[in-house]
């Protein structure tokens, strides 16, 4: 009879419930899931952010329209050029470049982006009338996948992620196209400028 | 006795569950994601182009003009006319083992004059930035984040010699 009280105790001791902390664990997961998706809007890692000194924070990544400019040649220049570090760096990121749009000629790739049923497009620099078309054609199909969800008409914005070798009129040429698609909301992507 | 004996042990070999390699696995999700999140914060600027409101009529006073040469130097000139630059233009040149550019990024002198010019946020004057096609895309960033600090959000966007 003795013995048996000692088993129980035995068999108490050193029981954890592990219930609550797993709760705790899977709301805390789900909390940095859902965070992660929100503000990674199709990041392409080809652009050269442009540096900025006192920037915001990107809050509420829902309506934003992310077009990437990318600057091949100088890309290509520096692959060329470069020192060895920046030659290896720049090779790189013309293969993912390539890979991701599935085109052979990176110097073609000037503006890229993913349309809402997760096809990656992009458009060559033809012209200023002729690439101003393209990008209207492109941000006009996205705001209207957007303004059939529940997303409010006045947070659809265009979200420029322009490389910071890139010319200006590229930059132009998408907020000309967005003018003319109906958005006057323009975001620029940019990183907080090192000291 | 031999049946107790039997009940004992099926008793005892109650199915449990091993949770323990769940929780493992759980936990290395929650660092990724942990990790994740907190490293890459892109940031942003936000600007509404007045190109895009229906046609404001034209102020009558004189427009703040910005220019951005293709040589990334920036003029301006306030509305007495006074021309101001900030030079001497730099070249735009990666530095090497680094994504960023060593030129100054916080144009002070700027910052200052547009403070100056946007005292009254009743009646805001008229803001023209002009930039050449082929300026570089952070030059034209460092005069946004220069409106930005002077708490300007609205801006005229133009672009020499591209046809619309």
């Amino acid at each position: 009879m003795s013995k048996k009280k000692v088993k129980q105790s035995d068999d108490d001791y050193g029981k954890v419930n592990l219930s609550p902390m797993i709760d705790c664990c899977f709301l805390l997961l789900i909390f940095f899931v859902v965070n992660a998706t929100a503000l990674t809007v199709s990041k392409d890692p080809s652009v050269t952010m442009p540096q900025a000194t006192k920037p915001t924070d990107l809050e509420d990544a829902k309506g934003c329209i992310v077009v990437n400019v990318f600057a091949p040649e100088k890309m290509l220049e520096l692959a060329r050029t470069g020192s060895d570090k920046d030659k290896k760096g720049e090779e790189v990121r013309i293969k993912k470049l390539q890979e991701s749009y599935k085109c052979a000629d990176a110097s073609r790739i000037h503006f890229g982006f993913k349309t809402g049923k997760g096809e990656m497009r992009y458009v060559t620099d033809e012209g200023a009338t002729e690439t101003i078309k393209k990008l209207e054609e492109f941000i006009k199909d996205e705001k209207k996948g957007l303004e059939s969800t529940k997303i409010e008409k006045e947070k659809i914005r265009i979200y420029i992620r322009a490389d910071a070798r890139a010319d200006w009129k590229r930059t132009f040429y998408v907020i000309t196209a967005a003018n003319n698609a109906g958005i006057s909301d323009i975001v620029f992507g940019s990183l907080p400028a090192k000291k | 006795m031999a049946r107790r004996k039997q009940i004992q042990t099926e008793e005892q070999g109650d199915p449990e569950m091993e949770i323990s390699s769940m929780i493992d696995c759980c936990f290395l999700l929650l660092i990724y994601f942990l990790v994740a999140t907190s490293l890459v914060s892109e940031k942003k600027f936000d600007m509404a182009l007045p190109a895009g409101q229906s046609s404001a009529s034209a102020s009558d006073s004189k427009p703040f003009n910005i220019k951005i040469t293709s040589d990334n130097a920036i003029y301006y000139e306030d509305q007495s006319g006074k021309k101001f630059s900030m030079g001497p233009a730099t070249e735009l040149r990666l530095k090497p083992g680094q994504t960023g550019y060593y030129e100054e990024r916080d144009l002070t002198e700027l910052v200052t004059r547009l403070k100056a010019l946007n005292n009254d946020p009743k009646n805001p004057k008229p803001l023209i930035l002009t930039a050449d096609p082929t300026s570089k895309h952070q030059r034209v960033m460092d005069v946004m984040s220069a409106l930005t600090q002077a708490d300007i959000k609205a801006v005229a966007v133009k672009c020499e010699a591209v046809a619309q």
